[in-house]
């Protein structure tokens, strides 16, 4: 079976580049975005199974991407983590209002993070 | 430097809200060659309007007008005009009025019965200067709420990195640890999670102060955020040998509250109660109808430690309290956990208070809004 793809998306390098670390020694293939739009464009191309989505992003950002993919009917069924440093609850309301399936909150656990993914995926 | 600095052009503009017609002369004639422009108006509708028109720096007001009576007049202005300076005109009779009406947000207030030119040009000054003192606290506030909010954003991001980096390591994702490696990746792990939780404790005092922290109450059963909170202290618990009682009467009514919220209120006061019971000691945890016909449900939660001094009792629900080291040799916190329970079962409308035998042990118990049709 071929491996399931995940699009991980966030300005910061260095939290991508964990993530990504993690998710492929879990077995996962790793597509990487660091800004808004080419996320929006590598969603679109590549189609992934799963997005791993910041909200605050460079150019367009999450809560935004999260709408336009979750009201496209060709998008809306790739499952989304929403991740944010934000903590306020009207953020996570708007989180939720967007149509992102998990809404997890920086600093996060990393066992918890592929828990999640594993529970879609 | 102030920026309505008046110039003999620019003069400052008081507006007279006041119905009788005499005191429009007056006043008028006391300020006459002042460096005031004076305008009235003979109602509080017509007042207001003008103040919406803008261009008024400070209003005299009487409180009796043919359409607003009271402190109702000032509340109308100070909702309408927030930032205005206001100056209360009073009868002789109405001292006490208008000191309620100072405290209620106006900046001063004059007699009428024996008014002078000095102290009128003096009052409206001093009216003037006093708001903006008012509004540079009121900013300055609302800077360090933005400050709080911002800052823990920003030192989040780099807090994520570095938890991420060491979740690999430990989890041994690159390769297999040794145990002094093990031993001390985990006390950096250890220590991030306590940045974290300071960085949440910080966000929510500015919430709690600015009051902007929101609340979602339901009618829940207490038992659930309980035992959520329990399960999220077991290590705690199993490293001290500590068992947690639960005496919640099954005919307990639901209280009204956020789920999340109380949670973090039993884990606050949990988390306190385990740190001071001595090894192999019990916590209990009760529920009962409080008051029956209050309408209020009061918990308690109870250790077996080493109890709190009185002198110490009033002091432990303020911002940055911190134990005496005589009383424990845990490690310090920063002296928020009580200070947010507190603002926490206040926003639910509760109160809480503690009691404490020195060398029995401590009970703290709140109490919440129970559940009723007429409250959802």
């Amino acid at each position: 079976m071929d491996k399931k793809r995940i699009l991980i998306v966030d300005d910061e390098k260095d939290i991508a580049d964990t993530i990504q670390f993690q998710l492929e020694f879990e077995g996962f293939e790793c597509l990487v975005a660091y800004d808004g739009e080419e996320a929006l464009s590598k969603a679109k191309k590549e189609n992934p199974d799963l997005i791993i989505l910041d909200i605050m992003l460079p150019k367009i950002n999450g809560y935004k991407i999260a709408r336009l993919l979750k009201f496209d009917e060709s998008y809306k069924q790739i499952p989304i983590i929403m991740l944010t440093a934000r903590t306020q609850e009207k953020d996570i309301k708007l989180g939720e209002e967007t149509g992102a399936n998990e809404y997890v909150t920086k600093p996060f656990d990393m066992d918890m993070l592929v828990a999640l993914v594993k529970k879609y995926l | 430097m102030t920026e309505k600095h008046e110039s003999l052009n620019n003069k400052l503009k008081v507006l007279l809200i006041e119905d009788e017609p005499n005191w429009h002369k007056t006043i008028h004639r006391m300020l006459r060659g002042s460096s005031f422009d004076i305008e009235h108006a003979d109602c509080l509708d017509v007042g207001l309007k003008r103040i919406a028109e803008g261009g008024i720096d400070v209003v005299l007001l009487d409180l009796g007008l043919p359409d607003s009576r009271e402190l109702d007049t000032l509340r109308r202005v100070n909702a309408k005009a927030p930032e205005m300076p206001i100056v209360v005109l009073t009868g002789l009779e109405d001292e006490t009025i208008a000191i309620r009406a100072v405290q209620e947000g106006a900046q001063d207030y004059l007699p009428k019965t024996g008014l002078e030119v000095n102290l009128l040009v003096r009052a409206i000054r001093y009216a003037i200067e006093r708001k903006r003192g008012e509004e540079v606290v009121r900013e300055s506030d609302r800077m360090k709420s933005e400050f709080i909010a911002i800052s823990s954003h920003e030192l989040r991001t780099p807090l994520t990195s570095i938890r991420n980096a060491i979740d690999i390591v430990l989890g041994e994702t690159t390769g297999l640890i040794n145990e002094n490696q093990r031993r001390f990746l985990s006390i950096a792990d250890r220590n991030i999670s306590r940045l974290s939780a300071i960085i949440e404790n910080l966000l929510d005092i500015s919430k709690i102060e600015s009051r902007r922290l929101s609340i979602e109450l339901k009618p829940l059963d207490l038992g659930v955020p309980l035992d959520m909170a329990i399960a999220s202290l077991t290590s705690r618990t199993k490293e001290k040998r500590i068992s947690i009682h639960k005496e919640i009467p099954s005919d307990l009514p639901q209280a009204y509250g956020d789920s999340d919220k109380l949670k973090q209120i039993f884990i606050s006061l949990l988390d306190n109660a385990i740190k001071f019971t001595p090894e192999g000691g019990q916590v209990y945890v009760s529920a009962k109808d409080y008051e029956p016909g209050r309408d209020f449900i009061e918990i308690s939660v109870a250790d077996t430690g080493a109890g709190i001094p009185a002198c110490e009792l009033e002091k432990i629900f303020e911002r940055f309290y911190q134990v005496p080291e005589s009383l424990t040799r845990e490690i310090k916190g920063a002296g928020l956990g009580l200070f947010i329970v507190k603002g926490l079962v206040e926003t639910h409308g509760g109160k809480i208070w503690a009691e404490s035998e020195v060398g029995k042990g401590s009970k703290f118990t709140f109490t919440l809004p129970q559940y009723t049709p007429e409250r959802a």
